[in-house]
């Protein structure tokens, strides 16, 4: 089974739409997940998308729903039933997840600070975090020894970040090609 | 000895890698009635499972190749009109290409696109006519210009071989080649190898695809003034840089015909590396596409604004008189 992942911004793609035609026609085991975090970059699905995003899915044969993405029970629910229709030969599937993006598209909005939506909107956004909805079904002892085991692995890996060398520049288009082949130099 | 024509070598090479290995598969359009007479007989032979009609989606099956070949298959993929690479572009150079790459070696992507008739084939129009390879030499995409059938088989077959993405394009314009060969003989050709088709003494030619035949026919007007070497170099990436050294060893003297588009074209990159490297004696030429060019219906026009014969040799000329 292949898994693709994308967001509410690329379902105005058109090469999707060709996509999920080739994968209905010839009945791929895929399942198309659009995680639909309210945001192209700054814009606003409804100021972006016409129709339904699972519209487009069955729009092709697909069988689409949407899935409350916030809540990981459920989205590992409907994830079930889209594998086991996909390993049973009937075809893809299409998962639309319902999320709200905490952060920026990307760190460039740190500088730039583009105005498209207000802190009241993504405190109540931030407000139903998917670890912390599962965390409450967790018993307390078993999530305390969790937070420790993640805490200490997150350290590790700050220490084997800061005690690492700066990459080896003669390595940057290493596995460009898979028999190794060399380009020339920018410089000679 | 039995003739073989340009697209019967295409075909059987793609029919011996299909016999010789089945993870070899072919998708395109119309290749199941074989419209651009490369796949004739392979749908019959191999089955719909490996030889796969596709709807007109190029960037969905282009990516599809992609995605095949990550998982296990060797995807050739015919497309029929040139231009369709200006689509697919982001799928070849912005995925297939860097996969490899950005995964850490993790995947392969031994993917073959195939045009069986690149540039122009006289009144196919503005958008119908185009000879990108120099494009894809620039992206870093492996791509080879086979100039005569028996080259075309060879580097077919190289090409589905090797483990990386890459571009074969038959021009039309050598298309129309045949030759007499001994069919058993056939083998592969290395990628990166050049072929010298007529060794000379005064200039070397670099010519390109089906240019090697206008140069052959050139220097065999200019036998007994100027002693020409024509130099194919088969494959534009990787280009055999120590072949071109060691023939302007011989000669010093450069000319490039070429069917790019002259800005950026590829050779515009053969002249400049000849100059910072090479032994040249006299100041090279190229002769190709003005730039920007975009080819005309009328047959005429179309004609004007690709490198000619009466171009070439003007060229040739110039740089041998040159002192």
């Amino acid at each position: 089974v292949a898994v693709t992942f994308f967001g509410d911004g690329a379902v105005n793609q058109g090469v999707l739409l060709e996509a999920l035609n080739l994968a209905s026609l010839r009945r791929l085991p895929v399942i198309f997940v659009c995680e639909n975090n309210q945001f192209a970059t700054t814009m606003r699905v409804q100021d972006t998308t016409a129709g339904t995003i699972t519209g487009r899915a069955e729009a092709f044969g697909i069988p689409a729903g949407t899935v409350d993405g916030m809540d990981p029970e459920a989205v590992r629910d409907a994830a079930a039933g889209a594998v086991a229709r996909a390993r049973a030969g009937d075809g893809p599937a299409f998962l639309e997840c319902l999320t709200y993006r905490f952060d920026a598209h990307h760190t460039w909005e740190y500088s730039v600070r583009p105005r498209y939506r207000t802190d009241e909107e993504v405190a109540a956004g931030r407000a139903r975090d998917p670890l912390e909805i599962q965390a409450a079904r967790v018993a307390g002892a078993l999530r305390a020894r969790i937070d420790e085991e993640i805490e200490d692995l997150l350290d590790q890996a700050q220490r084997f970040v800061d005690a690492s060398p700066e990459p080896d520049p003669s390595g940057a288009l290493d596995y460009l090609y898979a028999g190794g082949l060399r380009g020339r130099a920018g410089a000679v | 000895m039995p003739i073989l024509s340009y697209l019967r070598a295409l075909n059987r090479a793609l029919s011996a890698e299909m016999e010789r290995d089945p993870a070899v598969c072919v998708f395109g359009e119309d290749i199941g009635v074989a419209v651009s007479n490369v796949t004739t007989g392979l749908l019959k032979r191999f089955g719909p499972e490996r030889v796969i009609d596709m709807p007109i989606s190029e960037q969905a099956f282009t990516s599809f190749a992609t995605g095949a070949a990550m998982a296990g298959s060797r995807p050739v993929v015919e497309f029929q009109i040139p231009a369709l690479l200006f689509l697919v572009f982001e799928q070849i150079a912005n995925q297939a290409h860097k996969l490899p790459l950005m995964t850490g070696g993790q995947v392969k992507i031994p993917v073959t696109y195939l045009l069986p008739s690149s540039g122009s084939r006289v009144g196919w129009a503005g958008q119908h006519s185009d000879h990108p390879y120099s494009l894809f030499a620039h992206v870093g995409v492996k791509t080879v210009v086979p100039a005569t059938p028996t080259d075309a088989y060879g580097l077919l077959v190289s090409a589905i071989r090797d483990d990386d993405p890459v571009i074969v394009f038959g021009p039309a314009g050598a298309v129309v080649q045949r030759e007499n060969v001994d069919f058993d003989a056939l083998a592969p050709v290395p990628l990166g190898t050049a072929r010298v088709h007529r060794p000379g003494t005064d200039v070397t030619v670099v010519a390109v695809g089906h240019l090697v035949h206008d140069a052959l026919a050139v220097a065999g007007e200019l036998a007994g003034t100027i002693s020409v070497e024509v130099f194919d170099p088969r494959t534009l990436y990787p280009f055999d840089w120590a072949a071109l050294a060691a023939s302007l060893e011989r000669t010093g003297r450069l000319v490039v015909v070429d069917d790019s588009n002259r800005t950026c074209g590829i050779g515009g990159e053969i002249l400049a590396t000849a100059a910072e490297e090479m032994r040249l004696i006299a100041p090279p030429k190229r002769v190709t596409r003005p730039d920007g060019a975009v080819l005309p219906f009328a047959r005429e026009l179309d004609l004007a604004l690709q490198p000619t014969r009466t171009q070439l040799r003007a060229a040739i000329e110039a740089v041998a008189k040159t002192p």
